[in-house]
């Protein structure tokens, strides 16, 4: 009798270390697989935003080009046209040098999640429970309600979320610097970009008011049919300046959520400013691309 | 004031110019201007332009030099990732680790019980 309360004291303190052990590492765990989460996120939507920002800039490019040739002398249209031409050979250099960066940025990020997320541990856990009898040999002389197998079937895969999380920590501490600056520059980045798109959306925006809405009116011609039409839809149509710094401030919230992290004070809710930042992204490329949307919706109907 | 500083103030400034340049207003105030004026306008506009596009690009190519520097040690940071994975997976070298923690609790149950 006395034996068997011994044995059943032991499994519970067994059970509350364990508990305890894993009460430490599961939500540690979680927090590595939400910022890698958010990180993998940050840098799909880098991406569409660069893609967004390089086409823009030709477009609006293009349009100055063509808008301004005819006031050009005849002499000065083909160094005109090489010298921006030169232009963009070097800024889709840069623009693809950006991408290839963002992908290994993303990898990087894919792979902490890998970690983070691994199933390893559920079957390793099978495996060790079958070990425990040969081990020990204690599972017929201990009865209790909780058999030794249960506990260490638990005990092997919180060890192995031990392991996890070791690696992780010591990836992080060995990168935490990189991480930091990498971050701090994606910030750089994305402000630069933003800045320039929002410059090519104004221009273009302006292209549009002068000549469908201010010039006609202030020309001798009659005016278009659908000129009221066309005015209306223009001064409804603004361009929210604030969805553009969305992306710098997106990659402002992964730096801190990253500081977070670093520094053991890491919440989930840490990332609801960069999940709204991101959402906002998501909705000014959709509102810059409108036909590419509604192909996309046709294409899953 | 830092040479960066200076760009950036620049390229502010351009972007600025570009956009009154092609502002309606712009437009408007060249209505009735002398061909000479109004290719000189073009010429202006389209140099400014230009101009932009350079400080721009001059600006990211430097981020990106700097985002460089930092890619060995993304690809290292992978490589222990990976590594770590592996091991991970390796049954063995995990079940070492639990062959340890059942061999102590064996003894410490076999002594306490």
């Amino acid at each position: 009798m006395k034996r068997h309360h011994l044995s059943l004291v032991l499994h519970v303190m067994l059970l509350l270390g364990l508990l305890f052990l894993g009460g430490c590492t599961a939500p540690r765990l979680q927090h590595f697989d939400s910022f890698s989460q958010a990180g993998i996120a940050y840098t799909e939507a880098t991406e569409q935003v660069l893609n967004q920002a390089l086409d823009s800039s030709m477009d609006t490019d293009t349009l100055l080009l063509v808008e301004q040739r005819s006031s050009l002398p005849v002499s000065e249209r083909g160094q005109t046209i090489i010298d921006h031409n030169d232009s963009f050979k070097k800024r889709i250099v840069i623009f693809r040098d950006l991408h290839l960066h963002a992908k290994l940025l993303r990898s990087y990020f894919q792979l902490l999640k890998t970690l983070a997320t691994s199933d390893a541990p559920s079957g390793i856990g099978t495996a060790a429970g079958k070990v425990v009898t040969t081990l020990v040999g204690l599972g017929d002389e201990i009865q209790t309600d909780v058999s030794l197998e249960d506990i260490v079937g638990t005990g092997t895969e919180l060890i192995v979320a031990q392991f996890q999380n070791a690696a992780l920590e010591t990836e992080l501490e060995a990168r935490a610097t990189t991480i930091e600056r990498e971050l701090a520059l994606q910030e750089e980045v994305m402000r630069e970009v933003g800045e320039g798109l929002r410059t090519d959306l104004l221009v273009a925006l302006n292209r549009r008011e002068s000549n469908e809405v201010v010039m006609p009116y202030g020309s001798e011609n009659a005016l278009p049919a659908d000129w009221g039409e066309t005015r209306k839809a223009f001064l409804q149509a603004t361009l929210d300046s604030s969805t553009l710094d969305a992306a710098t401030s997106a990659a402002r919230e992964l730096r801190l959520a990253f500081v977070a992290l670093v520094e053991g004070r890491f919440e989930v809710a840490d990332l609801a400013a960069l999940n709204q930042d991101l959402a906002r992204i998501v909705t000014l490329l959709e509102a810059l691309n409108p036909q590419e949307t509604e192909g996309e919706d046709d294409d899953t109907q | 004031m830092t040479p960066s500083e200076i760009k950036s103030m620049t390229l502010k400034q351009l972007r600025a110019t570009l956009l009154e340049m092609t502002s309606p207003a712009w437009d408007v105030a060249l209505t009735g201007k002398t061909e000479e004026e109004i290719t000189e306008a073009a010429r202006t506009l389209l140099a400014v332009q230009r101009a932009r596009l350079r400080l721009e690009n001059e600006k990211l190519a430097g981020i990106r030099d700097s985002l460089r520097t930092l890619e060995g040690d993304f690809v290292a940071g992978k490589n222990t990732i990976d590594q770590a994975l592996s091991n991970l997976q390796e049954t063995k070298v995990v079940l070492g680790a639990v062959k340890n923690f059942l061999t102590t609790l064996g003894k410490v149950i076999a002594i306490v019980v």
